[in-house]
């Protein structure tokens, strides 16, 4: 039963940052390599919040969500010149300038949250704080995984009611031609901060969920191989409508799971499972472009 | 340095509304080539101007700069159309970009009352019709996240009003049976219409259209003819119209006032615009319109050559064209068309919905050059797909000379000898026009092209890449037994025309197929 909430657990997570990410990738056509990075961001920010000062759950949630908006600018600001292959490469920077942070704004002689060690390098933050909710402790998955599918269902009503209303309306246009869509009055660069700013908050959601529900977090959270994980759900599953994050997510945390059955070392899973990722996206892009769910082909 | 002469034909007395746009001075190069030098205008409220000019004179730039798709290199643009006057003083300093209600971008002109069309279109093509204007609807409270997100209420009784308009102006189009249909799947016309209908729903007073009637056949024209009149007399919009020679006759009547724009290099009418009464220019002789009247169809026609109508199914019409010394006889057929029948995503294209059940059939012969007439959504740009092979056929069998076509792909098809050049296709953007003809086997056409030939494709005009295209239709490595050239004439002036048709007439080895949208030229085809 825990394995299995364990994995429901995961899925939630996922879900959510494969909706967040549809927001950018499905409906802006902008494909961001740094998603990984601000998921992290919302984990660094809830484990210091949680681990260092005692924060409870909800205040260091809403306060991760409010870093990682302000960050966002990091991303939305250089969008205004950078499009396609230019955009996805100003991407790849800013996730190697958050992941150097997380990596190397330590120092062993100093406290953790201190000004000099405040993420504790690649040691990570451990000793997280698990949640307490109503005045109860939510030690175990069974107990964690109401939390989790609350945390997923919020999100999830959020990005249907934004994306069902006449703001995504705008965000399709500049996805399908942001000249013409600036050509009837749309201001598209406070569209690109605003989506980022939406997209980032609600990975910051996931990521501080996750460094709550393991109690732990390293930079590998932020690295680029997770970004590209995130990416390949939204892909796989299909981008530009609610369905498809779901499907990408449930699929590509399934996989691994399944594997697991296969009774092979666990060197050889990891290595399958990015053999697996790269085996079905080459696969989909050939034979289903749109996603198994989508509705849009990226160009 | 080039003025307007605002008084040269007395038509700002005529048309003596209120200025709505006046540039002083305005001056804009690329990358050494100047496009626009020292150039003023006034356009006054009420105004139906027609912009012409020849290929590469500046129409297209001027008229992103006016809606703010372009900023000059130097200058002066005062908006009045919407109430409070508003001034940009080009160059701009830095620090002015740093204020975000006061930026030169399409989104401010567009809420100074200014907006514009596009020569391809640009509807948002996964979008239905009705969304496609719903959404240029101006401050929809809807388009603000946090009033989406905590006060649907809000934006929803919006949204209903935002629909009532959307259908109406879709009613007005006779578009409302396709409200629901993505943008991307409906004819020409249709489309050029309803981006007309966007800008408008987007609060603009005045209108720049860019080429509206391009591509169009003659019941399109009339359609969008239509509209732009109700435009003027119901919603008092001032229009601008860009328009190559070919369609200028049909705004015989319409326009009020004319903008020549000169785009010489040296001289006094440098970057200038000159006024003038429109029935001069538009009607006497000698000028571009009545040269194109009788257009490309008579330049194709030899004295001495024969002129065979032959009708195809759904008012298609196809000219062969019999050169005098080149066609050698029925027997020696280049392309043979038999039963063709094109399905695009369950869709009949070409064939068998009309009561022409076998399909698409005709023959074109060694020397013979074919005129396809159709109207727009006939399937002109299939047909050239299936013959090139980028297009799948459903039905029937397509022949080069004498052996099957199917199964063979596209790049063998070339190398037998097919060649096509596609109406979306233009250049290379990054080769020089002079790298484009060696490339093409034809570097004997640099010296056609001599101010031009050392410029990069992609600062030349529409019409310059056109007739570049076309140029490169021919050289060592081009030298088919059939050359089809997909709509080449729609961005043409008088001389590139000529020049085109000269070009076209000039191959003498195989057989030439070219279409063209179904207009008014086809009556001269009785001749």
């Amino acid at each position: 039963m825990s394995y299995v909430a364990h994995v429901l657990i995961y899925f939630e997570i996922y879900f959510v940052v494969a909706l967040s990410l549809n927001l950018v990738v499905g409906y802006c056509g902008m494909l961001t390599l740094a998603h990984a990075s601000y998921y992290a961001v919302g984990g660094y920010t809830y484990a210091l919040l949680s681990a260092v000062l005692g924060w409870t759950f909800v205040p260091a949630l809403v306060a991760a969500v409010l870093v990682g908006s302000v960050l966002s600018l990091a991303l939305s600001l250089p969008s205004w010149r950078l499009k396609g292959d230019f955009f996805v490469l100003g991407s790849l920077a800013v996730q190697a300038v958050l992941f150097g942070v997380f990596s190397n704004w330590s120092d062993g002689r100093a406290a953790l949250g201190s000004w000099r060690n405040l993420t504790n390098g690649p040691n990570g933050i451990s000793n997280i704080p698990k949640p307490e909710l109503f005045g109860r402790t939510l030690t175990e998955p069974v107990q964690f995984i109401w939390l989790a599918s609350a945390v997923a269902v919020l999100v999830a009503l959020i990005v249907w009611r934004l994306t069902s209303s006449p703001w995504a309306r705008v965000l399709v246009a500049m996805r399908d031609d942001e000249l013409a869509a600036r050509s009837v009055g749309k201001n598209t660069r406070l569209a690109k901060v605003q989506v980022l700013a939406i997209s980032i908050a609600l990975v910051a959601i996931a990521g501080a969920t996750y460094a709550a529900y393991v109690g732990y977090i390293d930079p590998s959270a932020a690295s680029l191989d997770e970004s590209i994980l995130m990416l390949s759900m939204v892909l796989v599953g299909g981008a530009g409508n609610f369905r498809g994050p779901a499907v990408g997510a449930f699929t590509l945390v399934l996989i691994p799971e399944l594997l697991r059955f296969l009774r092979l070392p666990n060197a050889q899973v990891g290595s399958l499972r990015l053999a697996i990722y790269g085996l079905l996206l080459v696969i989909i892009v050939h034979f289903r472009p749109q996603g198994l769910c989508g509705r849009y082909r990226l160009k | 340095m080039g003025r307007i002469d605002t008084h040269a034909s007395g038509v700002s007395d005529e048309c003596g509304g209120r200025v709505l746009i006046r540039t002083e001075a305005l001056t804009k190069a690329f990358g050494g080539q100047v496009v626009l030098d020292g150039l003023d205008l006034v356009l006054r409220q009420g105004e139906i101007v027609l912009l012409h000019g020849e290929n590469g004179s500046g129409k297209t730039t001027l008229l992103n700069v006016l809606t703010g798709c372009l900023e000059p290199d130097s200058g002066v643009i005062e908006y009045h159309v919407n109430g409070e006057p508003r001034k940009y003083v080009f160059p701009r300093p830095w620090w002015q970009d740093l204020n975000p209600f006061d930026h030169f971008t399409p989104e401010f002109a567009v809420h100074q009352g200014v907006g514009r069309t596009w020569q391809d279109i640009r509807l948002f093509g996964s979008q239905s019709l009705r969304d496609n204007i719903a959404l240029a609807e101006p401050s929809h409270p809807g388009e603000n996240p946090a009033v989406a997100l905590f006060s649907p209420r809000r934006w929803t009784h919006y949204e209903a009003e935002v629909d009532r308009k959307a259908r109406g102006m879709l009613a007005r189009l006779g578009l409302e049976e396709l409200r629901d249909s993505s943008a991307d799947r409906i004819s020409l016309g249709q489309a050029r219409r309803a981006a007309i209908a966007r800008a408008v729903a987007a609060g603009t007073r005045a209108l720049f259209l860019d080429e509206p009637l391009a591509g169009l056949d003659q019941t399109s024209i009339e359609s969008v003819l239509d509209l732009l009149r109700s435009l003027v007399s119901d919603f008092g919009i001032t229009l601008v119209i860009v328009e190559h020679a070919v369609n200028q006759c049909h705004l015989h009547g319409f326009v009020t006032t004319l903008w020549r724009l000169s785009g010489g290099r040296i001289g006094q009418a440098q970057g200038s615009i000159q006024r003038g009464s429109p029935k001069n220019v538009l009607s006497s002789p000698g000028q571009e319109p009545s040269t194109e009247r009788s257009g490309w169809l008579g330049l194709l026609v030899r004295d001495q050559s024969e002129v065979l109508l032959e009708p195809l199914c759904r008012g298609a019409v196809l000219t062969r064209v019999r050169r005098p010394k080149v066609f050698r006889g029925s027997s020696r057929p280049v392309l043979e068309i038999r039963h063709l029948i094109v399905r695009r995503g369950g869709r009949t294209v070409i064939g068998g919905d009309d009561g022409t059940q076998g399909g698409l059939s005709f023959v074109l012969y060694e020397g013979e050059i074919g005129i396809l007439q159709a109207p727009n959504g006939w399937g002109k740009t299939t047909l050239v797909g299936a013959i090139t092979g980028l297009l799948q056929a459903s039905e029937g069998d397509i022949r080069f000379c004498g052996e099957s076509l199917a199964g063979i792909s596209t790049w063998s098809r070339v190398k037998r000898g097919i060649h096509a050049l596609l109406s979306d296709s233009y250049v290379l953007p990054n080769l020089s026009a002079r790298e484009v003809l060696r490339l093409a086997g034809n570097p004997e056409a640099c010296t056609q092209f001599a101010p031009l030939a050392a410029r990069k494709c992609s600062t030349l005009s529409g019409g310059e890449k056109q007739l570049l295209a076309i140029f490169s239709q021919k050289g060592p490595l081009i030298c088919g037994a059939l050359q089809i050239y997909d709509e080449p004439f729609s961005m043409l002036d008088t001389p590139a025309l000529q020049k085109a048709a000269r070009f076209i007439d000039s191959q003498e080895t195989g057989a030439v197929l070219v279409t063209v949208p179904y207009s008014s030229n086809s009556e001269e085809l009785h001749l």
